[in-house]
């Protein structure tokens, strides 16, 4: 019976220090969680927002990147003239295509890390087809963690929604 | 008899011994677990301070274009005439920026603008600094073009 007792003891004191151990271990790891979620979020925003406001070195209407883009969707026939030499000429489409990735992958030389997935699509879906414009790597988006920014071109009949995702290769 | 009340302070000193390694395993992992904890708070305290003033940088409308209140639209102009006292009453003593347009090598004073594209505020050679950059707009004002450039905002420790 005492033996018993004894080794009851025992079994109730390594419990203990497995449960302090185990416990231990997870506010540990809890504890060293870095605050690095709302930087890129803040990243993911300003790269979005700084494509977009980007000149694209194309005359009217592929002004900015966000005029080409909303260009491509809706005008698929306007042409734009190349500032430098106007006899340069290229559809919406063919322009948002070449500057809109050349500019987010130029910016992401700085952060290697980062892979980004880019959807643009217009708001109501009803509008256009329901087409769907997007850069990048697909993947992306189905990775686990993920910071995804998103934003609105404020058009006159149809309003684009663009969404970037960025995640760690 | 005698082997049983052996056995018996035997049990008892073994006990002692297993309780008195728990307390002070109790007493590690709390110091320990303490530690690790100020530690981190430590370092999500200067992640904040970094965040929040690359924020206040790119959004100081001393340093945007006017309309752009949501910020990120840094005129080159203005940055061209901000010195290293400007940022410190803007943001606090012992902090540095930097603004970089992307493929752009040439450093920014009121002699080499407005062919230029490097601004750079405050910065010290040989100190621990933490800090974060984003992507931001700089406005040409002469020749009305956005461009993209890297915005570069931390402190020393």
């Amino acid at each position: 019976m005492n033996n018993f007792r004894g080794q009851a003891s025992l079994i109730v004191i390594v419990l203990i220090i497995i449960i302090f151990i185990v416990v231990g271990l997870f506010l540990l790891v809890s504890s060293f969680t870095t605050e690095e979620t709302e930087y890129y979020n803040i990243y993911a925003h300003d790269l979005l927002v700084s494509v977009m406001r980007a000149k694209t070195g194309y005359k009217d209407p592929c002004e900015t990147v966000s005029d080409t883009i909303y260009c491509a969707m809706t005008g698929l026939s306007r042409q734009c003239k190349y500032s430098k030499d106007e006899s340069i000429r290229k559809s919406c489409g063919e322009v948002a295509d070449e500057v809109t990735p050349g500019l987010i992958r130029k910016i992401l030389t700085t952060k290697p890390s980062l892979d980004y997935y880019m959807i643009i699509q217009p708001e109501d879906p009803e509008h256009l087809g329901g087409e769907t414009i997007t850069y990048g790597n697909p993947d992306v988006a189905k990775r686990a963690k993920t910071w995804t920014a998103n934003e609105r071109v404020l058009r006159y009949q149809t309003n684009l929604q663009i969404q970037l995702i960025l995640a760690t290769i | 008899m005698l082997r049983k009340g052996q056995a018996h302070i035997m049990e008892y000193i073994l006990v002692s011994f297993f309780v008195l390694l728990v307390i002070f395993l109790i007493v590690f992992f709390l110091m320990g677990w303490q530690i690790g904890t100020t530690k981190s708070r430590q370092s999500v305290l200067r992640e904040q301070k970094a965040s929040f003033l690359l924020k206040a940088f790119s959004n100081s409308p001393y340093l945007n274009k006017e309309g752009f209140s949501e910020g990120g639209m840094l005129e080159d102009s203005k940055l061209t005439v901000l010195e290293c006292s400007d940022l410190e009453e803007l943001l606090g003593e012992e902090v540095f920026a930097e603004v970089k347009v992307l493929d752009s090598i040439a450093e920014c004073t009121q002699e080499s603008y407005p062919r230029c594209g490097v601004w750079t505020f405050c910065k010290r050679e040989e100190r621990n600094f933490i800090a974060y950059d984003t992507p931001v707009n700089v406005y040409r004002t002469l020749t009305r073009d956005v461009e993209i450039g890297i915005l570069t905002v931390g402190f020393y420790e």
